[in-house]
């Protein structure tokens, strides 16, 4: 024994935090003897049992010394009353027994209560697997390129165009900017990879795929992203340009398992044999890139789209040196387009400046017409308050029916003060049944999940991986757990806590006014959140029925649109009009370059009197367009094959063109216009066609020029009615006597039309399923509160009607209470849909008028289906035989 | 009040108390037992037993004086009250008794 030295003491002093428990938990009179018998036991351990175990023994003995049991049981000191009281009552409320008392009474309050604990599990289960499902979806949205190792310094580089004022960043570039952007910036920029989205004919033995998810890559793209390799090294995988790297299941639907792809030889487009030389994991549907094929880049060097500048298709990524900026890169950007493009620029007349998106805002960017992946921010966001708000309704039902069952337990609390319990130990105690309660209901909420997975998953179109998120699920549920239990625990335990004993004993207890008015506000904010939910759902699928339904301005019913992305369509298509044409039931064939629908491009004009040049979309077709799609000619004519200059000499322009180029329609014909980067000469303005939705209905009529020209990239067909499926297989067969490698893919327009809103339409669904649920927990609250109420009130009830009063008139006074707050929640709730909804509709170019008629709808369903909810229990009350309530006690 | 039943526990305790007169307080009892006896004994235990003690009327204890090794604290040193006497001679004499009723050849036999 002895005392520590000072050079010991800074060593090998005992473990201050458990000094510090130690003397905040234990008794006052007991700390100096038991600080002071600790030191030595520990000076003891330190020489017989060494530092570690002398350190843990210490601990040990702390955390069992401030266990409460361990506390002397004290004398009657009746000195200091008051200090002694409290302690005994704290150690007293956290013994074990209390412990299992309140256990014990929380269980058997739940089980006495069949439907109030029915009511408040369902409604907090229900609510919680919905913020459940909404945060898989929330965190697969925000997980979306998360898995990248160097993701923190990438970014992807996109090439604007100043248009009216407005930047339109495009994402795509041509293949010369990512060396020159290594060389410009040297040290600054230390990787770059391009990858080339692209489709390809892929032959394996006798077998050909036509893929349309391959994309061409630098060699070094699977160390710069982080997407795992099953087979191959990722720094040489694409070292060999005649190599190919396949997704997993790709292999497998080429070779049958991926041992055996390994070292086959792959045909691309019948000229390019490759070797597997690696297999990755199939991309994740949190990956803004998806692909089934990697071929190296270095195949297609010499292509106009990898030589020339003004070219592009290429999206290119650089890795910044972790010592410089976005801003200082893109700060000498403008430097740099001048260096390498101001020639074509000056020549075209347009101005590009380069910008950098950092890949993980890659994902939600706004108005990027790419072929990546894309979500919308303002969804989520959307998505995220509507989890709230569904939360806030459940746990507004458990406070509700909480305050009201006060009554019934008044007693226990009586008995409860009476021996000793204090406030706070009664505020814990219901803070702790509400955090059961809730508990329990993430537990049956899980099971929910699973249940419901299948069909959520089908709801958002994509996989959910659920592993993944085990861990984030976990702590969610545990926050879902403490913020319900308090939030819903807290209300209910502060007005039980607060009752006087004596009266809750004398079971005088009368809920108060300031309850009852609390009460009534809570019912509000229910049914204004699941009116608003409602009308939000209501308005969306009106807008989007008013989108499906609306006149395009051209026919989009049985037409067919075949996309020209390799040369056995585009021959058989330009070779066999005449044949097809020939078909009873084919009226009109027609290639373009832009399918309505689909994309178009936009590039600039000289136009007749107007010094400026001049931005419009533009639609590369034959002479058969305007027929194909029905457009009406409003001045002029249409393409005609008796003026065979019109291939070379002729345009045609949409009303918007006209209008804003300051014409009427009829002054348009004989104008001139130019475009300045595919024609050498002026075309002459032949025709003005009527306006038609060539883009999607979420944006206005944009000005269009339609003049022929070779650039094809899809064929309509529009055929007659009848027997389509007929028809498609004689053009099937037509085809296929062609000898083609590539298989026959078509669509139908008004499928493809349809396709642009599904994103919409599938969020629209979801909250329709949501807004249902919000008044279902909402529902279920005031049916619990009806109840309650009913059975409350009986004796008045049975006086009423002995007294005379008919069935009717007590539904209507039971049932009164309980529309009112409806009502009032449907004069709050509608203003703010109106307001919310309208801001949603501005994202339509052509968007319904909200109408006032939809909100009288709507609060008259909200109403009947309150009154449906309230009147079982009224009518219930009301037909009860009085002799029987009036004799009860 | 119900009789005051000595446990091992406690017995050994008290004993302790006992053979260490002045110098009995928690910390030295329990390195004693931890020293004498072939089972480690932890701290804790020996000062709810000590308090139990207290509280049954077999120990009285008083606060002593500080020390530097204890950085300066008080120790509560306890004495073997009259009771506490009392039940140590019981315990003792029951146990003599038992031993006494074994047979001799018995305890031959086991060496003892």
């Amino acid at each position: 024994m002895g005392r520590l030295t000072n050079e010991e003491d800074r060593f090998l002093r005992p473990p201050r935090w458990a000094d510090w428990l130690l003397s905040r938990f234990c008794p006052a009179d007991l700390e100096d003897e038991l600080q002071g018998d600790l030191l030595e036991m520990y000076v003891y351990w330190l020489k017989t049992i060494g530092l570690r175990g002398a350190r843990w023994r210490y601990v040990l003995a702390v955390m069992r010394l401030i266990r409460p049991l361990s506390w002397p049981r004290q004398q009657n000191n009746y000195s200091q009353p008051g200090r002694q009281l409290a302690e005994h009552r704290t150690i007293f409320s956290l013994h074990p027994t209390m412990i299992r008392n309140y256990l014990k009474i929380a269980f058997r309050n739940l089980t006495r209560n069949k439907v109030f604990s029915g009511i408040n599990l369902l409604g907090l289960s229900t609510g919680i697997t919905v913020c459940l499902l909404i945060f898989l979806f929330i965190m697969n949205e925000f997980s979306v390129d998360n898995f990248h190792k160097n993701g923190k310094s990438i970014y992807r580089v996109m090439r604007g165009i100043a248009n009216e004022g407005k930047e339109v960043a495009v994402s795509y570039v041509s293949g010369p900017y990512a060396p020159a952007l290594l060389n410009d910036f040297k040290g600054q920029i230390t990787q770059a990879v391009r990858v080339n989205p692209t489709d390809a004919l892929v032959t394996i033995q006798n077998k050909s795929f036509h893929e349309r998810k391959i994309i061409d890559v630098d060699p070094n793209f699977f160390t710069f992203f982080s997407f795992p390799l099953l087979k191959g090294n990722p720094a040489t995988v694409l070292a060999d340009p005649a190599s190919v790297v396949l997704t997993e299941s790709t292999a497998r639907k080429y070779f049958g398992s991926i041992d055996n792809a390994l070292g086959k030889i792959v045909e691309i487009d019948k000229n390019l044999p490759v070797k597997v030389t690696g297999i990755v994991q199939d991309v994740p549907t949190n990956s803004h890139l998806d692909f089934d094929l990697v071929l190296p880049l270095e195949n297609y060097k010499d292509r106009s789209y990898m030589t020339a500048w003004i070219n592009n298709g290429i999206y290119t990524y650089v890795q910044l040196a972790p010592t410089v900026s976005e801003e200082q890169i893109e700060r000498n950007f403008s430097r740099f387009m001048d260096k390498h493009m101001g020639q074509i620029m000056k020549q075209a007349g347009f101005h590009f400046n380069l910008s950098l998106t950092p890949l993980k805002a890659v994902y939600f960017e706004e108005s990027v017409f790419d072929g990546a992946r894309h979500g919308d921010k303002k969804v989520v966001y959307i998505f995220l308050s509507i989890a709230v708000l569904i939360l806030l309704v459940a746990c507004i039902n458990f406070m509700n029916l909480s305050t009201v069952r006060a009554v019934e337990r008044s007693k226990e609390i009586g008995v409860r003060k009476v021996l000793g319990a204090i406030k706070g130990h009664l505020i814990w105690q219901f803070i702790g049944e509400s955090l059961l309660l809730a508990s329990l209901s993430c537990v049956i909420s899980v099971g929910l999940l699973a249940l419901v997975l299948p069909f959520y998953k089908q709801l958002l179109g994509y996989p959910l991986n659920l592993s993944v998120y085990a861990l984030p699920i976990v702590l969610f549920l545990i926050g879902i757990i403490m913020v319900v239990g308090f939030l819903s625990g807290s209300y209910p335990a502060f007005v039980l806590a607060a009752f006087s004993p004596i009266q809750a004993l004398k079971g005088k207890l009368r809920l108060g006014k300031g309850g009852t008015s609390l009460r009534q506000v809570l019912v509000i904010v229910q049914f204004s959140i699941s009116i608003l939910l409602m009308l939000g759902t209501a308005i969306g699928t009106q807008q989007m029925g008013y989108l499906k339904n609306k006149k395009l301005g051209y026919n989009k019913e049985q037409t067919l649109v075949i996309p020209i992305d390799n040369n056995d369509i585009y021959n058989f298509i330009l070779n066999h009009k005449p044949e097809l044409l020939a078909q009873s039931r084919v009226e009109a064939v027609s290639m373009m370059s832009g399918e309505p629908g689909g994309f178009f491009d936009g590039l600039m004009f000289d136009v007749e009197a107007h010094p400026s040049r001049w931005r419009a979309r533009t639609e590369f077709a034959d002479f058969d367009f305007v027929k194909t799609l029905g457009l009406k000619i409003i001045a002029g004519r249409d393409f005609s094959p008796q003026y065979p200059s019109d291939t070379t000499q002729a345009a045609l322009i949409n009303r918007t063109a006209a209008a804003k180029l300051g014409w009427t329609p009829d002054q348009a014909v004989g104008k001139w216009l130019k475009n300045t980067l595919r024609d050498n000469t002026n075309r002459t303005i032949i025709g003005v066609v009527e306006d038609f939705n060539f883009i999607s209905l979420k944006e206005a009529i944009e000005p269009l020029v339609i003049a022929p020209n070779d650039d094809r990239r899809a064929a309509l067909i529009r055929l007659s009615p009848g027997n389509i499926t007929a028809t498609v297989e004689t053009i099937q067969k037509m085809y296929a006597k062609t000898r083609p490698a590539y298989p026959f893919e078509y669509r139908f327009l008004d499928q493809q039309f349809d396709q642009m809103y599904q994103a919409d339409l599938r969020q629209q669904t979801i909250l329709g399923v949501f807004a249902g649920l919000a008044i279902f927990i909402a529902c279920l609250g005031l049916f619990g509160l009806a109840s309650f109420s009913a059975q409350q009130r009986t004796k008045e009830i049975g006086v009423r009607k002995v007294l005379g009063a008919s069935v009717g008139s007590v539904v209507s006074l039971l049932s009164r209470d309980f529309l009112k707050p409806v009502c009032i929640a449907i004069l709050i709730a509608s203003p703010i849909a109106w307001w919310v909804m309208n801001q949603w509709l501005q994202r339509f170019a052509y968007r319904i008028e909200i109408e006032w008629w939809l909100f009288a709808l709507t609060g008259l369903l909200a109403m009947g289906i309150a009154l449906l909810t309230v009147g079982y229990q009224s009518i219930k009350a009301a037909l009860m035989n009085p002799v029987k309530s009036l004799r009860s006690e | 009040m119900k009789r005051a039943f000595l446990g091992e526990l406690e017995e050994v305790v008290l004993l302790t108390v006992a053979a260490l007169q002045e110098q009995a307080y928690c910390a030295s009892i329990t390195q004693t037992i931890d020293q004498q006896m072939a089972r480690t004994i932890s701290f804790p235990t020996v000062h709810t037993t000590l308090q139990r003690l207290e509280e049954k009327g077999f120990v009285s204890s008083q606060m002593g004086g500080a020390t530097a090794e204890r950085g300066g604290r008080q120790k509560r040193l306890f004495t073997v009250t009259t009771a506490g006497q009392r039940a140590l001679i019981e315990c003792r004499q029951v146990r003599s008794q038992l031993w006494d009723q074994i047979p001799t050849p018995v305890l031959e036999l086991w060496g003892a």
